[in-house]
């Protein structure tokens, strides 16, 4: 049994559920135990709150992972976002002693403070790295049979990866390679490396939306029976955004977007209603209906 | 961690390869990292600082990892950017969001419709989060003055305007 301290972050518990149900329901299997992180609060926003101000961006997030270390488990987390911010921070204060000692100035005043004795982990990492595709393919019951993915890394899965330092940041096969141990097939499609656009949602939507309509019409090309994404951000981009993007440019794309486990919950067969498949915007129906003819 | 812009731009030979790898200059056509250096290096800083198009960066990394001459665009912008907030020049949503972590600790608020969803999908509750360690940090980092909160909450600031309507 290996025991994390469990990340939830903000846009998985009070946004997107289905991804926690189904981390909850898969991780089990690979005898994984997940710790609740009590008082942790938002990573912070890669993006957002480090525009604004780094010092605050490294401080909130050397509080979470110093809440972390308190319990003594590497720190898993479900999202890109939260990933680039923890393993940045984690990878910045150990390495800058004038940053780590700032940092913990302020930490000290609220009795915290940053050791940088743990490890800050994605779940396609522990996945890819630890359990291993063979493991996988060893608890599909229901492969994925005859079923194109548009596979969406996200930038801060593999950027910048002289930080993340998980597989390749231009070429990277992790996720295709989890991807087929289910029984599908990755699709090659134009601009897969390419930015969903969700960085700047909430400064210019316009040109948010033209980022992913680019890569919709690539995977629509290709024949994409689904996208499938490890992160809540372009998850959100890609499943409200082909909304946005019909009504803009009266285009209809219709491609089911899913977190990768939800897809490999439905290979071990795991039921559509309990991981949350139903919470979806493009409504997923049609997909499991000629996935598991009755 | 890279050095300060100021060293960073020096090492830049204007090759372009940053916005050659831009999503973000390909779509909107305004935003340049290239030309943005280039006006550094040419002494207008300033000019960038105070110029919007700096928030069109969406983080994606694509120049770091390209760069030939470690020149770090990304965190350039990065670094702007916060010049730009310190001089209280920064997009309303991203206070909106700040003022949010402020207030509950994370960046979406814990509703009963939520809650009901997530015991819908058996999910344990929400873990309790320690706002006051979060409003603290925020203080101390001077954030919350940056940003104008004037002391007050996102709840708060919502009730004022609503009430001056």
């Amino acid at each position: 049994m290996t025991s994390y301290s469990f990340f939830l972050g903000c846009m998985i518990p009070l946004r997107l559920q289905n991804f926690e149900a189904s981390v909850r329901r898969v991780l089990p299997t690979f005898d994984i135990e997940l710790l609740p992180l009590n008082g942790a609060g938002c990573c912070p926003d890669p993006i957002g709150i480090q525009s604004l101000d780094q010092t605050t961006w490294f401080s909130l997030g050397a509080r979470n992972i110093a809440i972390a270390e308190e319990m003594g488990h590497d720190m898993l987390t479900l999202c890109n976002g939260c990933f680039e911010t923890l393993k940045t921070t984690n990878h910045e204060l150990l390495h800058e002693p004038t940053l780590k000692d700032k940092v913990n100035g302020i930490l000290s005043q609220i009795n915290r403070e940053f050791k940088g004795n743990i490890k800050v982990r994605h779940i396609v990492e522990i996945l890819f790295e630890d359990i291993g595709a063979e493991k996988i393919r060893e608890v599909v019951t229901h492969p994925l049979s005859n079923l194109k993915v548009a596979v969406h890394y996200g930038c801060h899965l593999v950027r910048p990866s002289e930080i993340l330092a998980f597989d390749d940041p231009e070429r990277p096969q992790s996720l295709d390679v989890l991807i087929e141990a289910l029984g599908a097939t990755s699709i090659p499609y134009l601009k897969k490396m390419e930015c969903c656009g969700t960085g700047i949602r909430s400064i210019d939507m316009d040109s948010a939306l033209k980022m992913t309509r680019q890569k919709l019409i690539e995977m629509k090309r290709v024949g994409a029976d689904c996208i499938t994404t490890v992160c809540p951000f372009c998850f959100i981009q890609f499943d409200v955004g082909q909304f946005q993007i019909q009504k803009q440019f009266d285009e209809e794309y219709n491609i089911p977007v899913l977190y990768y486990m939800e897809l490999l919950g439905l290979a071990m067969g795991l039921q559509p209603k309990e991981l949350g498949l139903d919470m979806h915007r493009i409504k997923t129906k049609k997909l499991l209906a000629r996935l598991f003819p009755q | 961690m890279p050095e300060d812009y100021e060293v960073l731009i020096k090492r830049c030979y204007q090759c372009g390869t940053c916005t050659g790898a831009c999503p973000s200059a390909k779509i909107t056509g305004t935003f340049n990292p290239r030309k943005l250096i280039a006006y550094m290096l040419l002494g207008s800083t300033e000019r960038v600082v105070s110029d919007d198009v700096i928030w069109l960066c969406t983080a994606c990394h694509a120049c770091v990892e390209r760069c030939p001459e470690l020149v770090y665009p990304a965190e350039v912008l990065f670094q702007l950017k916060n010049v730009a907030t310190s001089n209280g020049k920064f997009p309303a949503g991203l206070k909106e969001e700040a003022m949010q972590i402020f207030t509950t600790g994370t960046t979406v608020a814990l509703s009963s419709p939520i809650e009901r969803r997530r015991k819908k999908l058996g999910l344990p509750e929400f873990p309790e989060v320690n706002v006051d360690e979060i409003q603290k940090i925020m203080e101390l980092t001077g954030i919350d003055k940056k940003l104008e909160f004037n002391g007050t909450t996102l709840k708060e600031q919502k009730d004022e305007e609503e009430e001056k309507q």
